[in-house]
């Protein structure tokens, strides 16, 4: 398989960039299953996504420095009777990836849109000559 | 009822955790322990999310099972990328585990072969008999006997990781059953007569063969020696939790457990 470039994103990770950058701007905790609800929710599946996918997703943008991590004060989690979450929290390295991906989308559009207008009129031309 | 207590959630939740165990297993204890806390976590927080959104216990179980499933490859590739990244609890690099599978592999298949040998001589041997082709057992049957249960032995605990030096050293006295099968295979083969009297340098080849395993099998009983591996890698430490003081999983067993169906 070949390795990947530094730097370059697979597009399930700038999803869940873009879930965490959500949730971050709600004021939600982002953690491993919140991410997961929000996938699904975003892309009107059913299932979640799984276990395997999601933490080796997120354990690969750590490393590359697009997420920080860190686990939950126990107190909280004690105080609620459940595990403790690894939260995580978008870096800047995280937050210009999604910004250059929606700038690469929005100008992948702008070139289809100009791409088609031309084929438009020449079409358009060729009804009005015949 | 709720999801928590419900045996298909704790069965499922069970079945994850029994999973990330596994392919946890021998990895640095931190990096492990902290990916058994993150799916635990996940596991209670899918709890929580079925109880809140009046989801059955059964389709809880259902969602986990199917998330557990559909990561296995990723699981598997996480732990690649970890012990190539230097990430075992082992200080063993990984060529030198590498160099151990083969080498138990090659071991194993070599093994099969000398015992399928013993095997089909002793095969042909009691079917000459019954057939009348010889009126007595072949001189050397016995010892061949012993030496092909000595390589169906030795080749079942190479399997095993904690008995493949002494099965490999089982294997070194097993390599005759070579010249043994090819003196008692002319006693019952008319096959085995013509090949023995066309090929003179064949008991030279079966020598050289039988050496040359017989080192094989002996350079890998020193391999595998504790004595030699006392580097080799120590146990898993029992399940650290990074989330010290956390709550567990599965709820305590207080109370009765409610089986949905």
């Amino acid at each position: 398989m070949p390795r990947r470039r530094a730097g370059a994103w697979l597009p399930l990770e700038l999803e869940i960039l873009d879930c965490a950058i959500a949730l971050q701007h709600e004021g939600e905790g982002v953690y491993g299953f919140s991410i997961a609800k929000r996938l699904s929710e975003q892309d009107g599946r059913e299932s979640l996504i799984a276990h395997g996918t999601l933490y080796k997703a997120l354990a690969r943008m750590t490393a590359a420095g697009a997420l920080e991590s860190a686990w939950e004060d126990p107190s909280l989690s004690e105080a609620e009777g459940r595990p403790r979450r690894r939260l995580y929290r978008v870096t800047p390295v995280g937050q210009e990836a999604v910004t250059a991906e929606r700038q690469r989308l929005q100008q992948a559009e702008r070139e289809r849109a100009a791409s088609a207008r031309p084929a438009a009129n020449g079409s358009t031309a060729a009804v009005s000559h015949a | 009822m709720t999801v928590f207590r419900s045996a298909p959630y704790r069965r499922s939740a069970r079945r994850v955790l029994a999973w990330c165990e596994w392919y946890t297993r021998d990895l640095d204890p931190r990096v492990a322990a902290e990916r058994r806390d993150e799916i635990a976590a996940d596991l209670h927080d899918e709890a929580l999310h079925a109880e809140s959104s009046g989801a059955t216990p059964a389709s809880a179980a259902r969602s986990i099972m199917g998330r557990w499933i559909r990561g296995v490859p990723a699981d598997l590739a996480w732990r690649v990328e970890r012990l190539r990244n230097g990430e075992a609890a082992s200080p063993v690099p990984m060529s030198i585990r590498r160099i151990g599978a083969s080498l138990a592999a090659v071991l194993f298949v070599l093994g099969l072969t000398l015992a399928g040998t013993g095997v089909f001589t002793l095969v042909r041997v009691v079917r000459a008999l019954v057939i009348g082709d010889t009126t007595a057992v072949p001189p050397g049957t016995r010892w061949l006997l012993v030496l092909t249960f000595f390589a169906i032995l030795g080749t079942i605990l190479v399997c095993s990781r904690a008995t493949r030096s002494i099965g490999a050293l089982l294997l070194v006295p097993s390599v005759l059953i070579l010249q043994r099968s090819a003196d008692v295979l002319w006693f019952v083969s008319a096959t085995a007569q013509l090949i023995v009297a066309r090929m003179w340098q064949l008991d030279l080849l079966i020598s050289a063969m039988s050496i040359g395993l017989a080192i094989v099998f002996l350079a890998a009983a020193l391999w595998w020696s504790p004595s030699i591996l006392t580097w080799r890698r120590p146990r898993t430490p029992p399940a650290v939790s990074v989330s010290t003081g956390s709550a567990p999983i599965l709820p305590a067993s207080t109370g009765p457990v409610t089986e949905v169906r």
